[in-house]
């Protein structure tokens, strides 16, 4: 079982194009693009960890699974250079923790932008380890998942 | 880089058959709305196919939305009556008293934008009765429209003014298997 890659996004549903006229459930577009997730690992010496994403990406989440714990240890995290997750106590305890979206993050997770981004967490202290996850949907690198000949 | 489509469920794993280990493949529809769309006057946001399975619904608000003076903002997502067809808004008659059942809520109202704040990011709980659980675990045989409206309100309920301003983005996330709900291809 090999990994399989596909370039570009993935739309699914059962129906691709919407009748012109006087359009039913069933002849309406249904199709939606799929979501996949990056992690990468967040421990050693350096306090830096970073992944890229597509152009035109919409981040629907971002997890942290600490698998060493460090008192009061925070990560934060960046998207293009833009603050999308502020530094968040995720040392107390081992396990899952699902970042709140900062304000400031909003704009960038609803559309990371026409060119790649580098989606990069920081860690307080060297002892917390553990794996960042991005849920992202992957689209056009202008945000859209509609082929310029949809007709609505 | 084009878009590719596939119609149908898309499983992914390593074994087809007994004992399958194959998954259905999580996809988003993503709407950008507005204050125009009312409770008078909802908007369609996506349409699920038959046999969906809801797993989220994401509001990426990105320009403050701004109810009548002493409102609060809310908005909903309905799903609209299966016997009307979707250009009729039945989600009025959930607020005008109006005749025809009412749409039948998928997420509860949801109140924002408290405090002035001009931006703010949501992810909406899961489902908080059976109706709507059974919505999210299943949307139905037929393909599902999805509605939303925005409004401001004095009781968290009752639109009792319209937003002046206001965009966002509303992400509904799903699983996409056969009309029936099962993910068995053997």
């Amino acid at each position: 079982m090999g990994l399989a890659t596909h370039l570009g996004p993935w739309l699914l549903g059962t129906v691709k194009n919407t009748s012109v006229n006087n359009p039913v459930l069933g002849q309406i577009r249904n199709v939606g693009p799929t979501v996949v997730s990056q992690s990468v690992s967040c421990s050693g010496s350096t306090l830096t960890a970073s992944l890229v994403l597509p152009a035109g990406s919409q981040i629907l989440g971002f997890t942290f699974l600490t698998t060493t714990t460090s008192a009061a240890a925070t990560v934060a995290i960046t998207v293009g250079g833009v603050a999308a997750v502020t530094a968040t106590d995720v040392g107390t305890a081992a396990g899952l923790s699902n970042l709140q979206i900062a304000t400031t993050g909003v704009s960038v997770c609803n559309n990371v932008g026409t060119t790649d981004v580098y989606v990069i967490a920081t860690r307080s202290n060297t002892t917390l380890a553990g794996t960042m996850i991005v849920t992202y949907v992957v689209r056009n690198s202008d945000g859209s998942t509609v082929p310029s000949t949809y007709t609505a | 880089m084009p878009l590719a489509t596939h119609l149908g469920p898309w499983l992914i794993g390593s074994a087809k058959n007994n004992p399958a280990n194959v998954g259905a493949t999580i996809v988003t529809q993503s709407t950008v709305v507005s204050y125009l769309a009312t409770a008078a006057n909802p908007q369609r946001v996506a349409i699920l196919p038959a046999g969906s399975q809801i797993l989220n619904v994401t509001f990426y608000l990105t320009t403050l939305w701004v109810p009548g003076v002493g409102d609060s903002a809310a908005f909903y997502l309905a799903k609209a009556n299966s016997s009307v067809t979707i250009a009729d808004f039945i989600c009025e008659s959930l607020y005008r008293g109006s005749s025809g059942a009412p749409p039948v809520q998928v997420v509860d109202r949801y109140t924002f934008c408290d405090g002035g704040n001009t931006s703010e990011w949501y992810t909406l709980a899961t489902p908080d009765t059976p109706a709507r659980a059974a919505i999210w675990a299943n949307v139905g045989s037929t393909d599902l429209p999805i509605y939303f409206a925005a409004y401001g309100t004095q009781d968290g309920l009752n639109p009792t003014s319209n937003m002046s301003s206001g965009v966002g983005t509303v992400t509904i996330t799903y699983a996409v298997r056969n009309p029936n709900g099962t993910i068995s291809s053997y």
